[in-house]
């Protein structure tokens, strides 16, 4: 018993994380955004698609470190949840997309990226508050496990900023994350990028690995 | 000259010319050390304020409390001397902000930026200019021998910090 107990070192554990593994995050993934869209849609009063192209896990510390989007202006949105799995979750949309939502929602978009007033934060906090949900909410439905959202942040820099925010973060809960690359298009087919980072604890990941039937050590 | 990103948890430390780049630092905090006189500059990338008492360190680098006395002993194997040190440090921001409900999480940043402090000043370091705290992220460049240390932020673009070469301003031992 002893050794089942072990905590696994997080790049042990990460071993763990096959592709079996991994396709289990992307079809929970695309159920989870999926309902997201559909919130979303409402809000905006047109039909948005969330494809998800493509989850990866990888050891926090280095997602600052890794992004491509270096120096690209971005709008992010944390949501911690708690319950029987905990985490970060966290939605990124990059700016050009963020005033693309701010049109459709307020019918103005700030001037530039230091200059977001109260309202346009709200409202972006809403949408964040909105994805966030619509995918917690749905991951609890499948794995019969209890999450619940925390009242988001908000937050504008370069990329690299936002997410040394969440390596450090998960860094200090032992947390691993889950990167998944989404992109959200209307109907006409104007594309919205956007990336969700979900960051589980280990021990929530394993639960929620678990409650899908799959035997992960935690 | 080759550049040497100083990732989070690294140390770097060099002799001669150089130039760092810590990139996006949010709650983390880069410290830039140059000892003009031995030529030997050193850079390091704290995440945390202090090693977890329950984990074992797997990166010396990673918190103020183990990683800044290593990078001094480092720079000292060089050749450097504190007393001729020169210090800026940059970082410690809260890059969320959380809404009304003030559930400021750990405010890592202000710790770290605290920690930081303490353990230069332990160290009798003086510490020439630090750019700390506030809403935005930093990409600090710090280029040796002319000892330049600038930041970039969103709002404020690139910034010289100060410069780590002059040597009129001896740091007291």
């Amino acid at each position: 018993m002893e050794s089942l107990n072990r905590v696994l070192g997080m790049s042990e554990f990460l071993d763990q994380l096959g592709e079996l593994e991994l396709s289990a995050v992307h079809e929970i993934a695309n159920i989870g955004l999926g309902n997201a869209a559909t919130s979303l849609s409402a809000l905006l009063g047109r039909t948005v698609h969330i494809e998800v192209p493509r989850v990866s896990a990888r050891m926090v510390g280095a997602l600052a470190q890794e992004t491509l989007d270096a120096g690209i202006v971005t709008v992010g949105v944390l949501m911690p949840f708690d319950g029987d799995a905990e985490g970060t979750m966290a939605f990124f949309f990059p700016w050009e997309a963020a005033t693309e939502l701010w049109e459709t929602l307020i019918g103005a978009k700030p001037d530039g990226p230091c200059d977001i007033d109260e309202m346009a934060a709200s409202v972006m906090i809403e949408v964040g508050n909105m994805v966030c949900s619509g995918f917690l909410n749905s991951v609890a439905e499948l794995t019969n496990l209890g999450l619940f959202a925390t009242p988001p942040a908000m937050g504008v820099d370069f990329m690299e900023s936002l997410l040394a925010t969440l390596d450090v973060e998960a860094e200090l809960n032992m947390r691993v994350a889950l990167t998944i690359n989404t992109r959200l298009h209307g109907e006409d087919g104007s594309a919205l990028e956007g990336m969700c980072l979900v960051i589980p604890s280990q021990e929530g990941l394993v639960r929620l690995l678990q409650s899908l039937g799959l035997e992960v050590a935690a | 000259m080759e550049t040497f990103g100083v990732g989070m948890s690294e140390i770097v430390v060099r002799k001669g010319a150089a130039k760092y780049l810590c990139l996006g630092l949010g709650s983390c905090i880069g410290v830039a050390i140059y000892d003009p006189r031995a030529d030997v500059s050193g850079m390091i990338h704290v995440m945390l304020p202090a090693a977890f008492p329950d984990r074992p360190v797997d990166q010396i680098g990673k918190f103020a409390d183990t990683g800044i006395p290593a990078l001094l002993m480092a720079m000292e194997k060089m050749g450097a001397n504190k007393r001729n040190m020169k210090v800026a440090i940059a970082g410690g921001a809260q890059v969320f902000k959380f809404n009304n409900t003030g559930t400021n999480q750990l405010d890592i940043g202000r710790r770290n930026g605290e920690a930081v402090i303490e353990q230069l000043t332990k160290a009798g370091l003086k510490i020439l200019a630090k750019d700390i705290g506030g809403t935005h992220g930093r990409t600090v460049t710090f280029t040796v021998p002319d000892g330049q240390v600038e930041v970039k932020t969103l709002s404020q673009g690139v910034s010289e910090l100060c410069n780590l070469a002059d040597n009129r301003e001896r740091s007291a031992a």
